[in-house]
């Protein structure tokens, strides 16, 4: 063996699962290295090794052809020897003068977990099935329901460490051709060793790094993906990571749920403006309380301010704080169910929320009113179908109630303003973030804040610029019923 | 581990500039509601009683007019108001010209901060110090305008669409009104109604900020459309609300509310809310700030196009000190009475005896030139 390739092998040996065995009486002498973690040695010992032991190997290229797997290549080089050991490839070094050094064969371990229902995007009606961890198999999952050529993938890997690969998803001739250019030249960019999950492509590939909102929609479900890609929007997948990002994206798609299609429009609307309503409640719930109780009392009917005040009579802090201290408790019992293991989380959840709940307005601590207020608009959060937005209106709650304790209402109408200005301000992939309502385009409300039947949605989102904008071609009617 | 993936602003795709057309009338109609909206009807009444409604249409026909000239005069070249300048008045001349106009955008702007900062002191905060309320507004003014024009033309759309329930409330008064009150039509003098239109006028002023955005806008002359129904739909609303102020007050009793609008909003009355006109009020910082933006962004822009060289955040920052001292300073009704009034004389002579002015210079000169 050459000293180059012994000095691999010596390298790799230091990792207690890499395996060096060399069979110098077989009709072709030769050795094999491999991971042992990272290949399936059933295939190694059932296929492989009996492959080696032929007696016609009289030269590299018959070796090659002699073992029936799919893209053995023979190599020369050393460095791609060893970076291809470490994705499950079996190193077969050949003794003798043949014209290479040795052959390379892939045979990956394929493991991991099989296809589940989504459970953070979980939908009654409609397809129940969610990514995974697998990039081949999540590929898989979109392929299978776009069955077309024109969707290409390409493929880019980034991180020293972690070797991550990414994959960029569209469809040719419907997405713009920018758009991709953009993600693409964006995920090249990216220079940092350990890419651990989709999370952290899409936080660094920002347009606004500083923003609390989301710009690329995550996903895990593939139907919500493949209909995305038909719209003509980017996909990012990455190996290890069950989310899928979708770009450019824009704020309303953050309050789409996939059920909405599966549904009748009207209802789909609704829920649309139901989810909407409450997220703006959820912002404004508690910081009105204080805004009302601190400056504002006249506002009341006189009713309404009796039962605020007996229910405040023994409270004795200031409206702030008490919001303060009942919100604080709130996302502690989030935080610590979330990180609970599921079968005592639910008990906590019980105990934290009603224990703490009730025995904190029968002590007199807080008025069970602002109880009322923090618990509904914590369950507003939820509203949201994409987690991470739902994250973003949970923080921003917060500033605003000071806003609301310094000016009253009119702190919080300057409040709501500065998050609208920073959502104009905001782009998703270069595209507006706040598209259809600014830069305002009629047509594209169809499927942004309400939704129209299938029958009205004959063109693409102006907003991606697509270059085929008919969903359907002109006079083809089968989806719209008979009427058309 | 080592974060480098972090983008800068100069590796994102810049925004496109341009904006289509239907925005423009968002920026005309939401520039000229403003604090004037809150209080004109008992203005124009002093002058024009029970009829003073048809100065409201009078003075929107010449709004509509002036808009129809600003077309005219800019369509041929596309430029904006600094081009027009220098093309009629020349290069001194049109740059002092300009600087008239960007100390009225400013002080214009300057005007509404303190007159709105003013109305949540009587209304709402009595206590509240107003560096503290001129501030919060004067930092949400930065925000927005060092965000460039899209965010203002944003903020505009956002401020027409928001506070647009307001308008739904006023439905309620209804109820109680008296339409008699406006019986008989036709008692005011035409001296009267002209006179009552010219008070009006000063509700209407601030499209003249269209001299400076004319060229972000895609379409150009085909945009008019847009314009002219902004300036209706303005013309509708304070119509609407004219009619509803003088049926349900009558005329000596509309004579003693300032702001009658806010009167208004305190006949709303739900189950769970009452004196409804905080929430008008509060709503109402929407409507007045986005004409704060589009006024210190066209000042901006009229610095930017006169020297490319400087620095527009730093005149921004310097302008909202400027403004912000000014809200300090200016304290007491007479005073800040007599400052808006003052702005506003000048605003009418800018937009309906300077503008036509020019344009009939610009006209003949045009004409002289061509016959050798």
């Amino acid at each position: 063996m050459a000293d180059h390739w012994q000095r691999v092998v010596e390298k790799e040996s230091n990792s207690v699962d890499f395996v060096y065995s060399s069979f110098p009486y077989s009709y072709r002498p030769y050795s094999v290295s491999y991971y042992r973690s990272l290949i399936n040695n059933d295939l190694l010992h059932a296929v492989i090794l009996p492959a080696l032991e032929g007696d016609n190997l009289r030269n590299d290229e018959s070796v090659r052809m002699a073992i029936p797997i799919e893209k053995v290549q023979l190599i020369d080089d050393v460095n791609e020897a060893q970076s291809l050991l470490l994705k499950g490839y079996v190193m077969v070094l050949l003794e003798g003068d043949g014209k290479h050094d040795g052959i390379l064969i892939p045979v990956p371990v394929v493991g991991g977990r099989s296809v589940t229902a989504p459970e953070v995007e979980f939908t009654v009606l409609g397809p129940k099935e969610a990514f995974v961890e697998r990039l081949d198999t999540n590929l898989g999952l979109v392929r299978r329901r776009l069955p077309v050529s024109d969707l290409r993938v390409h493929r880019i890997e980034i991180g020293s460490l972690s070797k991550t690969q990414i994959a960029v998803l569209h469809i040719e001739g419907i997405a713009n051709p920018e758009n991709v250019k953009t993600v693409q030249d964006r995920v090249k960019k990216i220079c940092y060793d350990d890419i651990i999950d989709s999370s952290f492509v899409a936080q660094m590939i920002k347009d606004q790094p500083n923003s609390v909102f989301p710009e690329l929609l995550d996903t895990e479900r593939p139907d919500r993906v493949a209909g995305v890609l038909g719209e003509g929007k980017v996909v990012i997948l990455v190996d290890g990571a069950s989310q899928a990002l979708i770009g450019p994206s824009t704020f309303s798609e953050f309050f789409t749920a996939s059920d909405d299609y599966f549904i009748p429009w009207q209802m789909a609307t609704f829920f649309r403006f139901v989810r909407i309503l409450s997220s703006v409640l959820s912002i404004i719930g508690s910081p009105l309380y204080v805004a009302l109780l601190t400056y504002h009392y006249e506002l009341l009917p006189q009713d309404l301010v009796g039962i605020l005040i007996i229910s405040r009579e023994t409270v004795p802090f200031p409206p702030i704080l008490e919001a303060i201290i009942l919100e604080w408790a709130i996302e502690l019992i989030r935080e610590a169910g979330a990180r609970l293991p599921t079968k005592v989380g639910q008990t906590i959840g019980i105990v934290g929320g009603i224990v703490i709940g009730t025995a904190a307005v029968q002590a007199g601590l807080t008025s069970n009113i602002l109880l009322i207020i923090v618990a509904a608009s914590a369950l507003s959060t939820f509203t949201s179908p994409i987690y991470q937005m739902g994250n973003a209106v949970r923080l921003i709650r917060f500033p605003m109630m000071l806003a609301a304790q310094m000016w009253g209402i009119l702190g919080i109408v300057l409040g709501v303003i500065f998050l609208c200005a920073h959502l104009i301000r905001m782009t998703s992939l270069g595209n507006p973030y706040l598209e259809p309502l600014f830069p305002l385009r009629i047509s594209d409300f169809k499927d942004s804040y309400i939704r129209l039947p299938f029958s009205m949605q004959r063109r693409r989102p102006l907003e991606l610029r697509t270059k085929d904008s008919q969903y359907m071609p002109k006079g083809d009617s089968s989806q719209g019923g008979s009427s058309e | 581990m080592k974060l480098q993936g972090q983008l800068t602003d100069a590796q994102l795709q810049p925004p496109d500039d341009k904006i289509s057309g239907i925005h423009v009338f968002f920026l005309i109609h939401s520039v000229q509601t403003g604090v004037g909206g809150l209080g004109f009807q008992r203005i124009i009444a002093q002058k024009a009683g029970h009829d003073s409604w048809m100065a409201v249409l009078i003075a929107g026909v010449f709004v509509q007019i002036a808009i129809f000239f600003m077309y005219l005069a800019l369509k041929k070249r596309r430029e904006d108001l600094i081009a027009l300048h220098q093309r009629i008045l020349g290069s001194w001349l049109g740059k002092i010209f300009s600087l008239v106009f960007m100390i009225y955008f400013v002080s214009l702007g300057a005007a509404v901060t303190r007159s709105y900062s003013e109305l949540v002191q009587i209304w709402m905060f009595p206590d509240l110090s107003t560096w503290s309320i001129s501030l919060a507004m004067l930092l949400l003014v930065f925000y927005i305008v060092s965000g460039g024009f899209r965010v203002v033309v944003g903020i505009s759309v956002l401020s027409v669409i928001l506070p647009f329930y307001l308008l739904l409330l006023l439905i309620i008064p209804i109820e109680h009104a008296e339409f008699s009150n406006l019986l008989p039509i036709g008692e005011a003098t035409f001296g009267q109604l002209l006179n009552a239109s010219k008070e009006m006028m000063f509700s209407y002023l601030g499209f003249c900020t269209f001299l400076m955005y004319y060229p972000l806008i895609k379409g150009g002359p085909r945009t008019q459309k847009w314009a002219q129904s902004g300036a209706l739909f303005t013309m509708i609303l304070y119509f609407v609300v004219s009619i509803i102020t003088l049926a349900y007050f009558s005329e000596k009793q509309l004579l003693t509310k300032i702001w009658a609008t806010f009167s208004l909003f305190k006949v709303v009355q739900f189950p769970f809310l009452e004196r409804f006109e905080y929430v008008g009020l509060a709503s109402w910082a929407f409507v007045i700030l986005d004409n704060v933006c589009l006024l210190l962004w066209a000042s901006v822009r009229i610095l930017r196009r006169l020297w490319p060289q400087s620095s527009g955040r730093k005149f921004l920052v310097a302008t909202l000190v400027l403004i912000f001292l000014e809200n300090i300073i200016l304290s007491g009704r007479d005073d800040i009475n007599k400052y808006i009034q003052f702005v506003n004389q000048w605003g009418v002579v800018i937009n309906f005896m300077y503008l036509p002015l020019l344009y009939l210079v610009g006209f003949f000169r045009e004409k002289w030139r061509r016959v050798p």
